[in-house]
């Protein structure tokens, strides 16, 4: 189904791409680059079409920055009322994407934190360039802006942007609550004038998103009893991170980077950015403000000790990424999989492993028939073999060569029937050469045929990676599970104030610290004791295990990924060494086999050469 | 390192308690998932019927139709990441299926119809496993949306005369009226309307499905949770039409 531009160009709608609120977008068939809107309330009104078309007219530098819109659409070459608009396809991923730790490790496995600083710079120029050409973003949100993999990005959904045009406002009419700043919270967003500082809240947002490893400004451990969902923590001016908070509300979550992480010219523009008080006009940073700030901050990063990953500001008190990693055992960088090659680590040269390894065979050479020259070479040897045992003269005569020739034949028989048997001892000979190499290279064989069902495996419920986080998991459950049996509830007989001061003093204070050793090496604690304590564990133990359920699937767990990878390119190195190994095999049994087929050739010559002079003989008359 | 403070107390009975300061316990970071993924939360129980009347077509396709929630879930990257559901279901028991994980991580379970309908315990159950992930979302300083409860049921509850059933109704009407909780009903086959609307906050009566139209009912959740977890906890969500799965339009 073709719709036609402004110029009365046809363009032909392929599948959709995505569906909306607004509308649907479709991709088109012979333009890669660009795709097509269709707005659910077409024929589209005079305003929104006069917006579009305003769109379209925005200067030509703007669309590095911006997917403007190309050209309205029309259902028919002629005009008429507008459906929808061209648009430039972007490519990339949606900026929460990039700050979520989760999906990092998915779609930006190499942004480290100097890249994710670097993206909060292109942010902040987008931004500027915006508000220098008059224009409000409006509706600031996590799916507005496409990252590209090396940290440029694009604007979308421009629709909503809030412009003006010939002395004419177009304005934004939509928010979403999680970025609407607090002067907003509640408030219609219809025909309501948006302005840069509006915009600066969201920026800001985005930036501390990017720099805090996703971690929402608003979102932290609530310290009153009050309910505290991020749209009413944003209307309150809660920011979490604040030092000196006017009400204390929140305290930041625990696995978060420390507001001192980052240098004291930053933290002060995000104090701007979401103190009571931003909300005055021009409060809030500008963009230029974080473009400078951030430049400074890229100029003055250092890579942690611990790892080659972490990087942060150098002026931070440690490294904040190995403290999360010590406390909430999250590693929020982790070393990107470079050791592993790409290629040996995904899937489709799996399936190419295992196929070769399963058509791996070590199968027995047949003897092949000697030549023709051969044969006649024998025969003649043959002839003169016979010639020399009897002398010329009497073969002459034909009744003597009669005689002689009957004798002779019995000979020749005799003779045939020996070669016949020495040939059948080729035959012996040659299936015990090929037994004897392969069983040198069975175990091989039978290696490589188990080494392919295992890499068939990896993913599936018996492969040693999904053993291996099912383990983990149940390790760790249970270790969490113990943590939370605290020994002075215990009520164990004999284990009094007294005595469970000492195990506090040796940090023994929950069922996962107990153990044999730690208590028979303790003051105080006798066999009988220790044995009511263990006993006490042993308890909890078993309570986890008749009620732990392990995971129901963990395909997207990123240690399963991970040990998956591993498991993958463990299972192909050895597959490639016992390919060698029978290719070894295969090499000595061929070389000794020549030598045999040598003899061969030999043997089957004089016994073909024995059988032709019988027949030529019992010829004759 | 962390530090534990210790303070001895005299107890009611004279005798002398240990009690240990500083959030009550030791602060150890559990949720692992939630550091790895900090994006406010929009939790989501289901809570179904398996009792013995759902055998034959009827679990056959509330299996499916469980499938295809968890997919079309899944697909969309948002929403994966900020919608968790857990599955509580009841028969001839109150199992919790699954317990909340985000859609991704979940395989749709598959269940046989077998038993009575202690609807009553079921809510119950539903709502403690809320308000246990709702705790450790506070722990780990993680927003979350106004939780979902969605129930699913071809009959009546056989344990209306039970404390349960009364609990129930109790916490689903308050949760619904202090902004904490939103609650669907929906009836399937012969269920007992007018029971269930008892359970039912008064201002969204259950809805009845056209025949086992599960395929419609869940793509609606799912459209409507997407919208519920992109847009604001509290104000007012437009969920999209009924009209797909329901008999009656709201």
């Amino acid at each position: 189904m073709p719709v036609f531009d402004e110029t009365g160009r046809a363009w032909d709608l392929g599948p959709k791409i995505a569906a909306g609120g607004e509308g649907v977008v479709y991709q088109l068939l012979h333009n890669p680059e660009y795709c097509a809107k269709v707005y659910h309330a077409a024929p589209l009104s005079s305003l929104k079409e006069a917006k579009l078309r305003a769109l379209c007219e925005l200067p030509k530098e703007l669309r590095e920055t911006l997917a403007l819109p190309l050209s309205l659409i029309f259902p028919q070459n002629y005009g008429g009322q507008a459906i929808g608009v061209i648009l430039p396809f972007v490519k990339g991923h949606d900026i929460f994407e990039l700050y979520n730790p989760q999906s990092r490790r998915e779609h930006f496995q190499k942004a480290d934190f100097a890249f994710l600083v670097e993206t909060a710079r292109n942010l902040s120029i987008a931004f500027k360039v915006l508000h220098e050409n008059g224009i409000v973003m409006g509706d600031v949100n996590e799916q507005n802006i496409k990252v590209r993999p090396d940290g440029t990005l694009r604007l979308i959904d421009c629709d909503s942007f809030q412009i003006e045009r010939s002395g004419q406002r177009y304005h934004c009419n939509v928010g979403t609550p999680l970025w609407t700043p607090p002067e907003l919270q509640g408030v219609s967003l219809a025909e309501l004038e948006r302005t840069p500082n509006h915009d600066a809240f969201g920026l800001a947002q985005l930036i501390f998103l990017l720099l805090f490893a996703g971690r929402y400004p608003f979102a932290g451990r609530p310290l009153t009893n009050e309910a505290l969902p991020p749209e009413a923590a944003i209307a309150k001016f809660a920011f979490a991170f604040d030092p000196t908070p006017q009400e204390r509300l929140l305290e930041p979550p625990p696995a978060a980077p420390p507001f001192k992480s980052l240098p004291p010219a930053l933290r002060n523009l995000f104090l701007r950015a979401f103190r009571r008080g931003s909300q005055l006009p021009g409060a809030r940073p500008s963009p230029s403000e974080w473009v400078t700030e951030l430049r400074v901050l890229a100029g003055s990063l250092r890579q942690c000790a611990a790892s080659s990953a972490h990087l942060h500001w150098k002026g931070s008190e440690g490294c904040p990424w190995c403290h999360i990693l010590q406390t909430a055992r999250v590693e929020l960088f982790p070393v990107p999989l470079g050791a592993i090659p790409k290629q040996e680590a995904s899937l489709e040269p799996l399936n190419a492993w295992v196929a070769r390894l399963l058509a791996v065979s070590f199968e027995p050479i047949q003897f092949g028939l000697p030549s023709a020259t051969l044969q006649t070479a024998a025969v003649n040897a043959l002839e003169l073999e016979l010639k020399s045992w009897m002398p010329g003269f009497l073969r002459q005569i034909p009744f003597v060569q009669r005689n002689l020739n009957a004798s002779h034949l019995v000979g020749l028989k005799t003779r045939l029937s020996q070669a016949s048997q020495t040939l059948g001892h080729f035959s012996n000979q040659a299936s015990t050469l090929y037994l004897q190499n392969f069983a040198h290279a069975q175990p091989f064989l039978k290696s490589a045929h188990e080494t392919a069902a295992k890499i068939k495996n990896i993913g599936s419920p018996n492969s040693k990676a999904i053993a291996q986080v099912m383990s983990d998991h149940r390790e760790q459950a249970l270790q969490r599970h113990l943590e939370r049996q605290l020994l002075y509830r215990a009520q164990v007989v004999g284990l009094g104030q007294s005595r469970l001061a000492t195990l506090q003093s040796y940090h023994v204070i929950t069922a996962w610290d107990v153990t044999e050793s730690t208590l028979m090496a303790l003051p105080g604690f006798g066999l009988t004791l220790t044995r009511k304590i263990l006993q006490w564990r042993r308890l909890h133990e078993q309570n986890f295990h008749r009620s732990y359920r392990p995971p129901t699937s963990i395909q997207n767990d990123p240690s399963f990924t991970a040990a998956a990878q591993r498991e993958a390119a463990e299972l192909i190195a050895y597959g490639k060494l016992l390919l060698k190994r029978i290719s070894e095999a295969q090499t000595a049994y061929a070389s000794s086999f020549d030598t045999l087929q040598a003899a061969y050739h030999n043997a089957y010559a004089r016994w073909s050469a024995l059988e032709t002079r019988i027949r030529q003989l019992s010829a004759m008359p | 390192m962390s530090c534990v403070i210790l303070r001895l107390e005299s107890g009611s009975r004279g005798a002398l308690t240990i009690k240990l300061l500083m959030d009550e316990q030791i602060p150890f970071f559990h949720n692992v998932q939630l550091a790895d993924n900090p994006e406010p939360r929009c939790p989501c129980v289901v809570v179904l019927d398996v009792s013995s009347s759902m055998s034959g077509d009827a679990i056959e396709a509330l299996n499916r139709g469980v499938g295809q929630f968890i997919q079309e879930l899944s697909a969309d990257s948002l929403a994966s990441r900020r919608v968790e559901v857990a599955i509580v279901t009841f028969g001839s028991s109150v199992q919790l299926a699954a317990d909340f994980t985000s859609p991704r991580s979940l395989i749709a379970p598959h269940f046989a119809a077998d038993g009575a309908t202690p609807m009553g315990e079921a809510v119950v159950r539903a709502y403690s496993v809320l308000e246990s992930r709702k705790e450790e979302y506070r722990r780990a300083g993680v927003s979350y949306f106004r939780p979902w409860m969605f129930l699913l049921t071809d009959g009546e509850p056989t344990d209306t005369h039970s404390k349960h059933w009364k609990d129930a109704i109790r916490l689903v009407h308050e949760g619904e009226a202090n902004k904490r909780l939103l609650f669907f009903g929906v009836a399937v086959n012969d269920a007992d309307q007018a029971v269930l609307n008892a359970l039912c906050p008064p201002k969204r009566p259950s809805l009845k499905l056209k025949g086992l139209h599960f395929g419609e009912l869940f793509s609606w959740l799912t459209a409507s949770l997407k919208s519920a977890s992109a847009s604001a906890p509290g104000s007012a969500i437009k969920l999209p039409p009924t009209s797909g799965w329901a008999s009656i339009e709201v």
